[in-house]
């Protein structure tokens, strides 16, 4: 066995990112079809998330991975956008290609270092796109077009109207309209329920995302109509044991406790013998689990402790002595929940139960009910907390593959907002009197950013990079412009494309293209295509918001992606080793 | 996706997955839904028939016209069946009836729109629209074929169990029979209801048990006050249960006092700290527990039971001692009997032997007897307070005994639902015409606006929701009494008829809650299977 050593060429990427484009193409725009994956265990799920799809390809080739892996980085921060980024890189390296097929039939070269060559020169000139253009003369283009928001408590309502724009934008391309709007509803007023000060909504969203399991419950078996907003929180397991009148007290402020170790298990930590010499021994070690039991809900009944929420499993003692003890029990609740509760109310939780209960230990809940959503059973606890006003979304579906869909959305959706908010990340290298188009002042005042979507950004960002194009000698850096310019296309016109209304698919793009230019002296830069009839219509009129800061972290990871690729030269593959003998005598 | 045909590059062995795409007009997945429909269609309704399923090792015969039953004995191995399988099975779960419904609208509406020359973008919104128009009308006052569930009116009640029992060929029942089943269920659901709590206005519903005897007419199925349960070991020829230890004194006087452990009495405890034990003389722990037992036994004999009872095993000599004191043993009840036992006697679990067992913690039993029904040894208790009522089912074979039993239990479910909301709708296809006529009616009047909404041609509006009426219709004409020829206008003409002329004391009635609920899921069903483009197989 001998290593192999492959050349990397670019049809073969663009081979690969077209079969990638073919999957994912129709997943764009409003007018979104999904693509439905079942697994060998009879796991279905329906989606058109981009990276959901491309990572249940489990694609083999090297080049493939890659990308994939790119991707996924980029939706880890902005939650988005994976689809425009294989259709971005698709149309580059398409672009690519004819470049290099074009330059290598001009200068008749018949080898491919030539090409090899072009790529490098290629490669750099995107480099220098990447980091002193796009930071700069791109974004400055792209503010204008931007609508800035303050974000405080005075800008509250204005703030509410601009997510509520970017969620629906979020959720368009994901869900059918009648579905985003229901959604986007309750996305909305979770926020506006949870956050106490608008100031902090930047703060409260990122700690909503850390813990989105806990913020968000998926219910099987409810249609979706029946997703609601909760007040608390819901704990996913029945009682096990109700206190005797549960029912008259569930509206009263219940105490509760959080509990990680096993009440009814007291292993020492090393191995121990006991040697016993008389009868009465054996008998204080058969009743001592249940004396220390009995201690521990002693201490929990005089701090008026109503209820014990455990991550173990209680053993049938255990309960039976918290019942006696008019204490109500949840067992086997993950540890997640566990940490999750513990935090939110400053709680300690406890971990021996032979130490002292103190009132660090107690938390004190609203309410504790016992609610029932379709064939669930859930404990609705009201707890509370000083940062956060604690609701829960609680998002409803017939089986469990639409009930993903839906909380993935949900979750994209808040992804997209904190983006919103990011808007340092885009305005760190402008200068002051570039910040000044928008009266922005160098400093750490919550903004959010956002731009018309539609293909609003990349026509400006087409047509910048024609004018840059017109004025620049260098000829590897005028073909990267002219290639990117060419490239940013490709979004708004799938979205033309995937629009459902034939009386307007006859027009081409070319011509709402020609249509759109005709419009930025008039309109300015607000014009997009309508995703869902493909007509040329103001976006920011329509209400369809895309953060900034992804437009251009979304060109930025694009542009790292194709250096990348355009650097490899070769692919090693190295073969398996097996350990017998003979194999290894063959090598 | 295979790369596999760019030279020199090694695919790996493992997880690669399969990408098809367009699978929704593919001629082979309009064959199966077709088939899929079929089998569905020809179970729904009053004529309805009976599918037989075995597996083709020659297993088991099951035999059952209903959607539970069919949709756990089908594999199916195509996705998108799967997925209309488990949305119809998270209906089920919640509701036990109208299974066959959803899987019926579902597979319709999708057949149906899979077939237009429609974006599917726009059928999914205007599914949406026809189903909102649908739930305004069935929710709004006007909507004529609604009733409010009067629960002393006998007759309707009937109706809403007739409803469910009516159309289950595989039951077996002849009309007369039909009516002492549903009478039954009836009875059992309102005993298990009334016996609730005299001063708290919250009702408490109680526990209906079944037991199944084949072999012998519907006509001897009767109801039981209580728990049965059953004793292989007592004879069936003598009554072998002697008269127990009661109460002599204070409020219980007269009734049986039990009490009820969860946990071994036969000498095993884990209740024992978790480490190693060396002792120098013989003692055994086992001994030990078992003398522990017997003191907590003696002093429950001290305060007066007259019953023991226990989920798993009681040591022979517990047992002994017990019998010695006129006190009934009964072990080993499992889980699946412990909750009736202590549900009818009302006593608390006792999962410790450490504790003092106060007075509150037992239960009682107006009576313990020992009955012989149709050849098979049982054990009657009986609570004057409990609410917990025993169905015993007869049927005449083993199939249709076991599928009373399914129906039986789903009309339960359906009777509880009608307490939360008494509201129940027309069955026999009436609510499906009525609809119909409503969505015809009322179509010309979305038209434009909704058109303009989802930004399609007027035509493609009216083509999809002519395909939804249309599919309400086939539902409404297969769940119709009268015979297969009649052809639509006339059967719709006839519910119209009717619903006006209040001609619908007989009508079998529907649970409205679980209508709604179909509806809703059939059509986001419907909406999720048109929406899928790819298909992506992940074999790992």
């Amino acid at each position: 066995m001998t290593m192999d050593s492959v050349g990397v060429d670019i049809p073969t990427c663009v081979s690969i990112c077209k079969s990638l484009e073919n999957i994912v193409k129709k997943s764009i725009g409003p007018n979104a079809l999904h693509t439905m994956i079942s697994t060998a265990t009879g796991k279905v799920l329906i989606t058109s998330d981009g990276l959901t799809i491309l990572k249940s390809l489990h694609l083999s080739h090297p080049i493939g991975r890659m990308i994939v892996d790119a991707v996924t980085s980029h939706h880890r921060i902005t939650g988005n956008n994976s689809k425009s980024f294989i259709l971005l890189l698709t149309e580059l390296l398409k672009q690519i290609q004819h470049f290099t097929e074009k330059s290598t039939s001009q200068s008749n070269f018949i080898d491919r270092s030539g090409s090899r060559q072009d790529l490098i020169r290629l490669a750099h000139a995107f480099h220098k796109l990447q980091i002193e253009i796009l930071p700069r003369g791109i974004v400055v283009d792209l503010l204008k077009s931007s609508t800035v928001t303050s974000v405080n408590q005075e800008t509250h309502r204005n703030v509410k109207t601009t997510y509520q724009a970017i969620i629906t934008t979020s959720m368009a391309g994901k869900l059918n309209p009648q579905t985003s709007e229901i959604f986007m509803n309750l996305v909305c007023d979770f926020l506006s329920t949870s956050v106490k000060e608008t100031g902090c909504l930047y703060a409260n969203l990122m700690q909503i995302i850390e813990m989105f399991e806990q913020f968000c419950v998926e219910v099987v078996g409810l249609p979706m109509s029946e997703s609601r907003i909760l007040e608390g929180i819901l704990l996913q397991q029945d009682f096990a044991v109700t206190e005797d009148n549960f029912i008259e007290h569930s509206d009263d402020p219940c105490k509760f406790i959080l509990v990680d170790c096993n009440l009814s298990e007291f292993k020492p930590d090393v191995d121990s013998t006991l040697n016993l010499e008389t009868q009465s021994q054996l008998t204080k070690a058969l009743e001592f689990k249940s004396k220390i039991m009995m201690r521990f809900l002693q201490q929990c009944q005089s701090q008026g402790v109503r209820l014990i929420v455990s991550t173990q499993r209680f053993s049938e003692m255990a309960l039976f002595l918290c019942k006696k003890f008019g204490i109500s029990v949840t067992h086997c609740a993950p540890e997640d929940t566990i940490l999750h509760l513990a935090s939110l109310c400053e709680l300690f939780p406890i971990y021996d139960i032979q130490e002292c209960l103190t009132s660090e230990n107690v938390g004190v809940a609203k309410f504790c009910q016992l609610l029932t959503l379709g064939a669930h059973r859930f404990i609705h606890l009201g707890v509370q907390s000083e940062k956060l006003n604690i609701h829960q979304i609680v998002v409803c579906g017939p089986i469990h593959g639409l009930c993903r869909q839906y909380y993935n959305c949900v979750l994209n959706s808040v992804k997209s907002l904190k983006t919103w908010l990011q808007s340092e990340m885009v305005l760190r290298d402008l200068s002051p009197s570039e910040l000044s188009i928008k009266k922005l002042t160098p400093g750490k005042q919550p903004i959010g950013i956002c731009i018309p979507g539609g293909g609003v950004a990349e026509f400006v960002m087409y047509k910048t990079l024609q004018i840059l194009k017109d004025s620049e000698s260098d000829a590897y850096l005028k073909a990267a412009y002219s290639i990117l310019g060419e490239a940013v296309l490709s979004i708004p016109r799938t979205i033309h494309e995937n629009s459902n209304s034939s009386e307007y698919k006859q027009k081409s793009f070319i011509c709402r293209l020609l249509e759109i230019k005709s419009l930025w002296d008039i309109e300015g830069f607000a014009m997009g295509v309508n995703g869902r009839n493909g007509q040329i219509c103001n976006m920011a009129e329509l209400g369809v918001l895309d953060p900034l800061v992804s437009k251009v972290m979304l060109l930025n990871d694009v542009l790292s992606l194709i250096q990348q690729i355009l650097r490899i030269e070769s692919m090693i593959s190295v073969p398996t080793l097996k350990s017998s003998q003979s194999d290894l005598q063959n090598l | 996706m295979r790369m596999a045909d760019n030279p020199g590059i090694t695919v790996a062995p493992s997880q690669q997955s399969t990408v098809s795409i367009q699978t929704l007009n593919d001629p082979e997945f309009l064959h199966i839904l077709q088939l899929f429909k079929d089998i569905i269609a020809s179970c729904y309704g009053p004529r309805g028939r009976i599918k037989v399923i075995q597996n083709s090792s020659g297993g088991n015969v099951t035999m059952s016209s209903l959607s539970s039953v069919l949709l756990d004995s089908l594999s199916i191995s195509n996705p998108i069946l799967e997925l209309v399988k488990s949305g119809v099975q998270s209906h089920l779960s919640r509701f036990n009836d109208g299974g066959l419904f959803v899987a019926l609208l579902v597979s319709t509406l999708v057949e149906k729109c899979v077939q237009l020359e429609v974006p599917r973008t726009v059928c999914i919104g205007v599914n949406t629209n026809m189903l909102r128009l649908a739930l305004d009308y069935l929710e709004s006052d006007k909507c004529d074929c609604k009733v409010k569930i009067n629960f002393s009116d006998s007759k309707e009640m009937m109706n809403l169990v007739t409803g469910i029992i009516g159309s289950k060929p595989a039951c077996c029942l002849l009309p007369r029979e039909k009516d002492i089943i549903s009478s039954l269920v009836l009875q059992a659901f309102l005993t298990s209801l009334s016996s609730g709590s005299k001063d708290s206005d919250q009702a408490i519903i109680g526990i209906i048990q079944y037991i199944k005897i084949e072999g012998r007419p519907v006509t001897d199925s009767h109801l039981m006050s209580g728990v049965l349960f059953e004793v292989p070991h007592l004879p069936t020829y003598k009554c072998c249960v002697s008269e127990l230890r009661r109460c002599n004194a204070g409020p219980n006087q007269g009734l049986v006092k039990v009490a009820v452990y969860n946990i071994s009495l036969s000498g095993d405890s884990d209740e024992f700290v978790e480490v190693q034990y060396q002792s120098v003389s013989d003692m055994s722990s086992s001994d030990m527990v078992v003398h522990k037992i017997t003191n907590v036994v003696e002093d429950l004999v001290k305060q007066g039971i007259g019953m023991l009872a226990c989920q798993k095993v009681i040591h022979p000599s517990i047992k002994k001692y017990c019998r010695q004191h006129n006190v009934l043993v009964l072990d080993r009840l499992s889980l699946t009997h412990i909750k009736a036992v202590q549900q009818v006697t009302g006593a608390r679990l006792l999962s410790t032997l450490h504790t003092s067992i106060s007075e509150t913690d037992f239960g009682y039993l107006s009576n313990v007897s020992h009955k012989v029904i149709f050849g098979k040894s049982f054990l009657h208790m009986e609570s004057l307070t409990s609410n917990v009522i025993t169905m015993v089912i007869c049927n005449r074979t083993e199939q249709s005994v076991q599928e009373l039993k399914r129906v039986c239990e789903n009309a339960d479910v359906i009777l509880r639902h009608s307490l939360v909301n008494p509201v129940a709708l027309f069955g026999s296809g009436i609510t499906e015409s009525s609809l119909v006529n409503h969505l015809r009616k009322q179509m010309s009047a979305l038209v434009s606006p909704v058109s303009q909404e989802l930004h399609c041609k007027e035509g493609h509006f009216i083509t999809v929701a002519n395909a939804f009426i249309e599919c309400l219709q086939t539902i409404a004409t297969l769940a119709s009494p009268m015979t297969q020829n009649t052809d639509d206008m006339e059967l719709e003409e006839d519910c119209q008829l009717r619903l006006e002329c209040n001609k619908l004391t007989d009508t079998p009635l529907d649970c409205y809650t679980m209508k709604i609920n179909a509806l809703k899921v059939s059509i986001e069903i419907s909406n999720v299977v048109l929406q899928i483009n790819n298909f992506i197989h992940d074999k790992n």
